[in-house]
């Protein structure tokens, strides 16, 4: 971990608010980043990351200082996401009329602003409804390897699962990835 | 055909995470399968596309919500602000300021949480309180210690308030008139004792009597100075310079490297034959790995059926691996994809490979196993190099032909021999094998530079 989040976890420990301040600063655009390849709309990223960081200011204390700090603070979000998911998944299935039981998921880009479909690239949208069509685990799994740059271990460490689980997730994800990118290429 | 574990192999690589041999597997898949390459490609492009994706940026307002939400948490500025609660343990509401506890590390709030430093004050004041009545129980049995004494006529009391005017203790201390305590005896009050004076104990100052000193005796007179026993000789003999040859000895994993590979290579460049062991955890599929590496460093392994049903019963602990058809660099490829084989599976199948000159008593037991004299010792002569003057003779040139075209030439063709090793009884009758007569007959003669190797695969502990 680097001197500069040791310090400010422990001045936040010891009652200065602008310590963590400082945290969030520094790793909430990271953080968004990746919350938005994982939930449905950029609502739900920031309620994601805002939710993250208030349980990691809530658990400060428990965290060790044997990995590093966003590593921790990524485990949290992607909790986070999780739990964002199952509950919408659930008011989804009470909501929804039809005789399958489940709906699309929302197009991102309409949430963003009006005219911001229009800005991105043709083939930053395919990629991103590709990643939207992926199974959660596997979006998760290529988030962190190919968006974020972690290596399996730092990956695991966030799952809580086996390197060679990582390993297999992603050979799976690849491959789904490939299918789900073939017939716009 | 790429298989699943090709697959696996080619993701890995995007992945970027491939190990030292699977990097060299990865490599020379490319090297040979087009499809893989396109694979690969197809995969990275899709990987690079991700990892190009412009960040998504967030809110504007987003910060602020977050510490807009902790400040909720927090008291006001002028108390100092309470840790955080586990997550597990029930919150107050955001709404209702906390109690301000003087913040200590690690600590935690109030409504019934552990405090770390609860356990170590508790221990402090029993400590103290266990010193303290140590003090003032042993004090109070100092006072009593003298009433006692005679308890113990031989010691003196212990130490009191009252010193040496402690009637127990007078009868412990010399007098001033040199005369002998009344009790003790000579062994119990050292002679020449002096009283530090002390003011709180009244303090009785004595003569110091000369104390007789015990000495050990005087060292024993040693007739030679050297101490260590023996001479030291002025004149040091030539010494004799052995050089110890130690057998090549590694393990098969390390055939994925250069230098174990030329060390192999130079060790068989020594004698002419080799016994070569190979230990294995798992004799069916190291029989299994040996054939596959084998067939792709293009040698044909004739197997004795029998011995390989035996091996996949489990009742063969080793079987023998006997050519005479590869040379050193051939043997070290062999091994070197047998390595590669061996690599594809956790946890490795093989152990260590040992390498020795072979010994009487293996050409003994090869004999008995092909039937024949296998001839270990013997090296090949050198082919004499042909006058071109001399008109080729239609036989050869029949034979050139023949050789040229079918491949069925005497010592052309890469091959060996697997049956039993051990144990003795469970070894084939050379007769009774065809695949032995077939091996036999594609033997041929032995090529000058080729290095006849008994490759006995064994089970091996560990």
């Amino acid at each position: 971990m680097s001197e500069d989040d040791r310090r400010l976890i422990l001045d936040c420990l010891g009652g200065r608010k602008d310590a963590f301040d400082e945290l969030v600063s520094r790793y909430q655009a990271r953080l968004y980043n990746a919350a938005s390849r994982l939930v449905d709309n950029p609502e739900d990223a920031a309620d994601v990351v805002q939710d993250a960081f208030l349980n990691a200011y809530q658990s400060l204390h428990t965290f060790k200082g044997d990995a590093e700090f966003f590593t921790w603070l990524y485990r949290i979000a992607f909790n986070t996401a999780i739990s964002l998911k199952r509950k919408k998944r659930a008011v989804v299935s009470l909501d929804s009329g039809g005789p399958e039981g489940g709906i699309d998921p929302d197009d991102p880009s309409e949430y963003i602003k009006p005219g911001a479909a229009l800005e991105r690239s043709e083939e930053e949208t395919q990629l991103q409804d590709a990643i939207t069509r992926l199974s959660h685990e596997h979006r998760e799994v290529l988030v962190l390897k190919d968006i974020e740059g972690m290596k399996y271990e730092d990956i695991a460490e966030i799952l809580g699962v086996p390197i060679g689980t990582i390993r297999s997730r992603l050979h799976r994800a690849r491959l789904e990835l490939r299918v789900l990118l073939e017939p716009e290429d | 055909m790429i298989t699943d574990d090709l697959l696996a192999l080619i993701t890995a690589a995007v992945d970027g995470e491939l190990s030292p041999t699977e990097t060299q597997r990865f490599r020379r898949l490319l090297d040979s399968s087009s499809e893989a390459r396109e694979i690969y490609v197809r995969l990275k492009t899709d990987s690079t596309r991700l990892r190009n994706l412009p960040p998504t940026p967030p809110p504007a307002n987003l910060h602020q919500r977050v510490m807009t939400k902790i400040a909720a948490l927090t008291p006001p500025p002028s108390a100092r602000p309470e840790p955080a609660l586990p997550p597990s343990l029930p919150r107050s509401s955001p709404g209702q300021p906390q109690p301000v506890e003087p913040a200590m590390l690690p600590f935690v709030g109030r409504n019934g949480k552990s405090r770390r430093w609860v356990p170590v004050a508790v221990a402090a004041s029993l400590l103290l309180a266990i010193s303290g009545s140590s003090f003032w129980f042993f004090s109070k049995a100092g006072d009593k210690a003298g009433s006692v004494a005679h308890r113990t006529p031989d010691r003196p009391p212990p130490a009191t308030h009252s010193g040496a005017g402690d009637p127990d203790w007078v009868k412990w201390l010399p007098s001033e008139s040199g005369q002998q305590p009344i009790t003790p005896t000579p062994n119990a009050v050292p002679h020449g004792s002096q009283i530090i004076r002390n003011d709180s104990i009244a303090s009785v100052t004595l003569p110091v009597e000369s104390i007789a000193v015990v000495t050990a005796p005087e060292p024993r007179l040693i007739r030679n100075s050297n101490i260590m026993g023996a001479e030291v000789r002025s004149e040091i003999p030539p010494l004799d310079l052995i050089r110890v040859r130690v057998p090549f000895l590694k393990q098969l994993s390390d055939f994925d490297r250069e230098d174990t590979r030329q060390q192999f290579m130079e060790e068989l460049a020594r004698d002419p034959a080799f016994r070569i062991d190979i230990f294995t955890r798992h004799m069916p599929r190291s029989v299994e790995w040996f054939r596959a590496a084998a067939k792709s460093a293009g040698v044909t392994i004739f197997v004795d059926p029998t011995t390989l049903e035996r091996v996949n019963k489990g009742q063969i602990n080793s079987v023998v691996v006997y050519t005479e058809s590869l040379t050193s660099a051939e043997l070290s490829d062999l091994f070197t994809k047998l390595c590669a084989e061996d690599a594809t599976i956790s946890p490795r199948v093989f152990d260590v490979i040992h390498a020795t000159p072979v010994l009487q008593a293996d050409q003994e037991a090869l004999r008995s196993i092909l039937g024949i004299d296998p001839g270990l010792f013997k090296r090949p002569t050198q082919e004499k190099g042909s006058d071109s003057a001399k008109p080729i003779s239609a036989g050869t040139a029949d034979q050139i032909v023949k050789t040229l075209t079918t491949g069925q030439g005497k010592g052309s063709e890469k091959c060996a021999m697997l049956m039993t090793w051990l144990p003795t009884a469970a070894r084939t009758v050379p007769a009774a094998s065809p695949e032995l007569k077939q091996f036999l007959l594609k033997r041929g003669d032995r090529k000058a530079n080729a290095v006849p190797a008994v490759i006995v695969i064994r089970f091996g502990n560990g």
